[in-house]
């Protein structure tokens, strides 16, 4: 009887499991099928065409100009990006973006490593409660929204004040983000957030003025947040920000003392990021003036220059004169040399560029990061003449 | 395994063999698939949208919040309350996802650059209908005249020209909204993010014409001399009234009394149409019909639209249950406070209050010739010290002024007259002198008492016509200013 109920339930099993089979084929695709690769009815269909040309085609990267709320920031309050400034944005990123890294590397980089997605965003996200602007977000690796896009100059002549604000709110952040995204392809050195481990402050960096931040070894004061936030900063930082940032970010760092090597290493920075007219008098790190600063006990708190305020700092109560002016070779005999020191400002932050530079980034991805600042620069001075005869406008036309 | 296992195992399956489906195929409830019906009814939406003649008035307000604090950003005491209001923005869409918005509202930036407050101004920007969980349709590139409205920026530091000032807020408002209903001239959504209750109506006229009547009821609304309203109701014919205070402001106030504490402080957003006004969210006015002693019902209108009524006169709920009538009555009274704000009219009138006036004119001119009757007004006098009063002046030159202490009172729409004929001025004392104080005391007689009020224009009143209560052929005219 065991044996003829084991039989029947063999038979039934393989019943039932035949039972859910089905020589359904496949039917016609559920989603319209009419697609094309853009609108051709729009209004912005040259605009597109151009994005398809320019970037989905060669490098997978969509550039969403039109805000998709869903794919927004839903913690904050945001506004749409101009149609005629993400007309310029877009090929500002072809320009100073994509074609500085293939220029330095290849197209096969940005293939790889090129955002599959860039969102355009009018206003940066502004959070009332910490008082921070957040410029830009890296998703998922993949996808870089940008923020504050509307403060795009669409006229074809550009002031250097216009650049810099492009490169301070857009640039610096796309790079930033760029750099977040290459970061997740490549194991990072674990010697990078030893150097400084003890300073960061994930939920008071903001609070750090320049000097601070500078002091302690930070290229920004954002970096102090984290270490993969500072890790993509001094990446970020040495490809975008000007000589004058750089200068004063120098000399800030340095001004509490340095170590005997560090005065090689300034060097050697100063000469890697090809600080023009490094002794002209007319450079106001030739004009140099140290603070001595003093707590509201009197008590000591270290030097300060005229290109930093501790403004953040409530326990700061005045400063007083105690060099300067004097030009930038003065001021590096001024220094004072003591490698006990250890390992904050200048020291600090010559560590974490070299780790950043020449430990990850070269070899990762056979590209000095120098070699980007300088062929950003090359493109920035020819910015005018780009803005004059390559930029293309697409007009709504009503 | 035993027998009693195997036997429940096999029923297990018997049962599960039974009950397994043999149908293979489905029925088509639809005779699309989702995506196909969902881009369909998107389509049809784009239809509508682009069919309007004349474009649409896009009803909008940023937020479904009352009213919100902001701060000034450095300043961090000065803290602002801005109590929202509707906007009135008009937009043609057309079929390649751009569309035109024309407004003059106060926050388009290059009217506050350059200082030309209500110009009409206009952008094109970009939209489309989006699929989410319903149709939802997107205002996705920046227009100057929608986008300021989403921009985080300080409304404090905008007003002063300063668009660069981030709070985090700015002004609350949204640029996408979820489809909630649509006709073909109305379409009904929802705020994503903030809330707002906004719809979109066919224009039924040109723009130009749309805007100019618009800015008609908005001028005669907003920026008459009325800043009271009554709300009246209409139902039963019971006139059980609640105050309204701050129209002009673009929100409404109500207290149950005049005077009284208000009951509802909270800003009701509304904007003008062509022929009245609308709420962004259903508004209850409670009202209670008194039958007698201890016999009160309460009971609740529930309104959103309000229509001029037949004479223009005041405005009617489209549920014809509550009027928003002008309280015009209150604004006269508040004249009679003011210097010479109001003029009796010596030309008009009944025959017998322009013969008291001739009469006295006659009388003035017969004792000092250079002197002549050149106004009757309500006011102040022009004497000084202890002989200014307020009431009924006589202006005789145009540095001489008689007057006799007066006082007017309003209810409803009756105004009374309480004229001192004991107390008056210096300079009437020396018409007195003269022997012709009778030809004042009759215009004061004539005055005194009560009066039935009509006016020429209840939302901005310049020409009052007064009846007396006890006798209809006593007439006369009186102008505010």
């Amino acid at each position: 009887m065991k044996k003829i109920y084991s039989l029947i339930m063999s038979c039934m099993m393989a019943l039932v499991m035949l039972s859910s089979c089905n020589d359904d084929s496949f039917t016609e695709t559920i989603f319209p099928t009419d697609g094309q690769p853009y609108d051709t009815s729009s209004a912005t269909a040259p605009f597109d065409k151009w994005i398809y040309d320019n970037f989905l085609v060669p490098y997978n990267t969509a550039i969403t100009y039109r805000m998709y709320f869903p794919a927004s920031n839903l913690d904050y309050q945001l506004t749409p990006a101009d149609y005629d400034k993400s007309v310029l944005l877009a090929q500002l990123i072809k320009y100073l973006f994509y074609d500085v890294y293939i220029a330095q590397s290849n197209d096969v980089f940005m293939k790889t490593y090129a955002p599959r997605e860039f969102h355009f965003i009018g206003s940066v996200a502004y959070s009332a409660t910490t008082g921070t602007e957040t410029l830009g977000y890296a998703s998922g690796g993949i996808k870089i929204t940008l923020l504050n896009c509307n403060i795009v100059n669409t006229s074809r002549v550009w002031s250097p004040e216009d650049l810099n604000e492009l490169n301070h709110y857009i640039f610096h952040t796309m790079h930033h983000e760029f750099s977040h995204i290459l970061q997740q392809t490549k194991t990072t050195p674990s010697s990078f957030r030893l150097v400084t481990p003890s300073t960061y402050n994930a939920q008071g960096w903001q609070d750090r003025d320049s000097i601070t931040a500078h002091s302690q070894g930070y290229v920004t004061n954002y970096g102090s947040s984290a270490s993969t936030e500072d890790f993509v900063e001094v990446l970020s930082s040495i490809i975008t920000d000007t000589d004058v940032t750089w200068m004063h970010r120098i000399i800030n760092a340095s001004v509490n003392g340095i170590a005997e090597e560090d005065k090689a290493g300034m060097q050697a920075l100063i000469d890697s990021l090809h600080i023009e007219d490094i002794d002209s008098p007319s450079k106001d790190w030739n004009k140099i003036v140290v603070y001595k600063d003093y707590d509201t006990d009197g008590g000591e708190m270290g030097y300060s220059t005229n290109f930093s305020e501790r403004v953040s700092n409530e326990e700061y109560d005045h400063r007083d004169k105690v060099a300067g002016p004097m030009t930038f070779a003065e001021y590096m005999k001024w220094l004072t040399v003591d490698s006990s020191l250890g390992n904050v400002g200048i020291t600090a932050m010559l560590k974490k560029i070299d780790i950043a530079t020449n430990e990850w980034y070269v070899p990762a991805f056979n590209l000095y990061v120098f070699s980007l600042r300088e062929e950003l620069d090359k493109r920035q001075k020819a910015l005018n003449d780009f803005l004059k005869n390559d930029y293309i406008e697409f007009p709504l036309n009503k | 395994m035993n027998n009693k296992n195997i036997k429940i195992a096999f029923m297990a399956l018997v049962a599960t063999f039974a009950f397994s489906s043999c149908l293979f195929e489905e029925d088509d409830v639809f005779d699309e698939s989702a995506a196909l019906r969902g881009q369909h009814y998107t389509q049809s939406i784009e239809k509508v949208l682009y069919t309007p003649e004349n474009g649409w008035v896009l009803q909008y307000f940023p937020s479904s919040s009352p009213y919100f604090e902001t701060q000034e950003v450095k300043n961090e005491s000065a803290f602002t309350t801005f109590y929202q209001k509707g906007y009135n923005i008009f937009v043609r869409f057309f079929n390649d996802q751009t569309c035109i918005m024309t407004s003059n509202h106060e926050y388009i930036r290059e009217n506050i650059t350059n200082n030309t407050p209500g110009v009409m101004r206009s952008d094109t920007s970009l939209f489309c209908i989006n699929e989410q969980d319903g149709p939802l349709l997107s205002f996705n590139s920046w227009n100057d005249i929608l986008s300021v409205f989403t921009d985080p920026v300080s409304p404090v530091s905008v007003q002063k020209g300063i668009f660069d000032n981030k709070d985090g807020q700015g002004l609350m408002g949204d640029n996408e909204f979820v489809v909630l209903s649509v006709s073909d001239d109305m379409i009904l959504m929802r705020g994503e993010r903030h809330d707002a209750r906004v719809r979109l109506v066919k224009a039924d006229r040109p723009q130009a014409e749309y805007i100019a009547a618009v800015q008609t009821v908005e001028k005669m609304f907003l920026s008459g001399v009325n800043t009271e309203y009554l709300v009246i109701s209409e139902k039963d014919n019971e006139k059980d009234t609640l105050y309204a205070y701050d129209m002009k402001k673009g929100l409404v106030t109500f207290a149950p009394n005049q005077g009284e504490e208000w009951i509802a402080t909270e800003g009701l957003a509304f904007v003008c149409g062509t022929d009245g006004f609308h709420f962004q969210f259903p508004e209850e006015f409670s009202f209670n019909k008194v039958n007698g002693p201890g016999d009160t019902l309460k009971w609740t209108s529930s309104v959103q639209d309000f229509y001029f009524n037949e004479d223009r006169s005041a405005f009617v709920s489209d549920n014809k249950e509550v009027r928003f009538a002008p309280h015009w009555e209150y604004y006269v009274l508040q004249q009679f406070g003011k210097n010479a704000a109001v003029t009796f009219d010596q030309n008009d009138g009944s025959a017998e209050w322009q013969q008291l006036c001739s009469d006295l004119s006659a009388a003035i001119k017969a004792s000092f010739s250079s002197h002549s009757l050149m106004s009757v007004t309500f006011g102040n006098s022009s004497d000084s010290g202890k002989n200014r009063r307020t009431g009924l002046c006589f202006k005789t030159t145009s540095k001489i002024t008689a007057a006799m202490e007066a006082s007017a009172t309003v209810d409803q729409n009756i105004i009374t007259f309480s004229i001192n004929k004991g107390n008056v001025s210096a300079s009437l004392t020396s018409y007195v002198n003269k022997k012709i104080g009778d030809k004042f005391d009759a215009v004061a007689d004539y005055l005194n008492g009560s009066w039935k009020m009509s006016c020429d224009n209840t939302f901005a009143p310049s020409k009052i016509t007064l009846t007396s209560t006890s006798d209809s052929n006593k007439v006369i005219v009186l102008s505010v200013k």
